[in-house]
């Protein structure tokens, strides 16, 4: 049994994350307003705190970030730099701090999207973030130390947030939250590193 | 003949391009201290500025941009930054004001490199940023208007830069810039739309 610290524990991805991962470790969890412990990805100092304060950890999952939808037409510098500056950084500086906090042979894993490999209409944005992410995984993977490993999950729309997003995804098969958390638990359980595992 | 901006158009690379589309076209030189015209990518009210002076055109070409190479290990949020705010914001504010200034079928040409692909040691910023560059156009591609298109460049270390960057590069196959500079004018002058050019 390992502990694992899911950011994002409360969301729709990290809710199921939390079920799966529960069944065999000691999970905690992180969120902005929600979860065990309080932290603000984009800001290092709070990711740094939460470190601090969780203790001993051997694998941190990311399921965070906020990201711009809306039409390339009308994009601005501010809107574009939501998703630069909250899920591409967030997940960086999670990354960053982890690389020191993280027991021995642990693990880093992402969350990036299906549109990184499909682009859709009005995600510019989303787009660039997420690929950004998985670069960094495929990056930072050949420098981690301590037998550390990273990777990143590419979900599709889940079926639990269909209903939301359907007017984006229009054509898309939605997965159940389930099916994703399984991916997640291949990254954290499993041998590989700097790989991005889809869930579609 | 087109009327076509390059961006970074007294760098390596730049001069290449420079040289490769003057043949064919009127090539308007811009950089942040050289050039016709001066810019700061990272400042969107600088490529505003830039666009209102020039003028209408034909073709966008950017070729500029800064990372951070460093160690993982040392890394910090604010030399993260440097890539997100140069190399990847300043290419994105390029082509949002772009959109807007160029003629009907006219082209934007970004720049990422072969690390968003293969990854080297010191190379974490790199990877996500080019990666991300490479997103951005996949996903600005589907939404351009009135004709427009988006490719962007992924050129490997070419022989003129193995003095200054042969060490991060060891094993890697050099190309001449002349080379690199062929993809430009496939983006430029060619007819596909979201696509990356891979030169190595």
């Amino acid at each position: 049994m390992r502990t694992v610290l899911v950011i994002g524990g409360t969301g729709t991805i990290g809710s199921a994350v939390v079920q799966e991962l529960g069944k065999r470790h000691r999970v905690i969890t992180a969120g902005r307003s929600s979860g065990d412990y309080r932290v603000a990805i984009e800001d290092i100092a709070s990711v740094r705190a939460l470190f601090a304060e969780a203790g001993s950890v051997d694998h941190v999952v990311v399921a965070a970030g906020a990201l711009h939808v809306g039409p390339l037409e009308q994009m601005t510098h501010q809107q574009f730099r939501v998703g630069l500056d909250s899920k591409l950084m967030g997940q960086v500086n999670v990354a960053l701090v982890a690389q020191h906090a993280l027991n021995e042979g642990g693990s880093i894993t992402l969350t990036s999207g299906v549109d990184a490999h499909n682009p859709l209409r009005g995600c510019a944005n989303t787009i660039t973030v997420n690929n950004g992410i998985e670069g960094f995984a495929n990056g930072a993977a050949v420098e981690l130390q301590r037998g550390l490993r990273i990777n990143v999950v590419n979900p599709s729309l889940l079926e639990e947030s269909a209903e939301k997003f359907e007017s984006l995804f229009y054509g898309f098969e939605p997965v159940p939250a389930s099916r994703v958390a399984c991916v997640y638990s291949r990254c954290v359980e499993g041998a590989e590193s700097g790989k991005t595992y889809c869930a579609w | 003949m087109k009327k076509i901006i390059v961006i970074g158009a007294s760098g390596t690379i730049g001069k290449g391009i420079v040289e490769q589309l003057g043949l064919r076209h009127e090539v308007i030189t811009v950089g942040r201290n050289s050039g016709q015209f001066q810019v700061k990518i990272e400042d969107p009210a600088s490529v505003e500025a830039l666009f209102q002076k020039v003028g209408k055109v034909d073709g966008v070409v950017v070729s500029a941009g800064d990372l951070h190479f460093g160690p993982l290990a040392e890394m910090s949020a604010e030399q993260f930054q440097v890539g997100l705010n140069s190399k990847l914001m300043g290419q994105v504010n390029v082509a949002l004001a772009a959109q807007k200034y160029l003629n009907d079928g006219g082209s934007i040409t970004l720049t990422s490199g072969s690390v968003s692909e293969n990854p080297i040691r010191f190379g974490a910023n790199a990877s996500t940023v080019n990666r991300a560059v490479e997103g951005f156009v996949m996903g600005a591609a589907v939404e351009l208007q009135r004709g427009l298109r988006i490719n962007v460049i992924s050129p490997t270390l070419v022989d003129e830069s193995v003095e200054a960057y042969g060490p991060y590069f060891y094993g890697m196959e050099t190309v001449p810039v002349k080379r690199v500079a062929l993809a430009y004018s496939r983006s430029v002058e060619g007819a596909e739309n979201g696509k990356t050019y891979r030169v190595w």
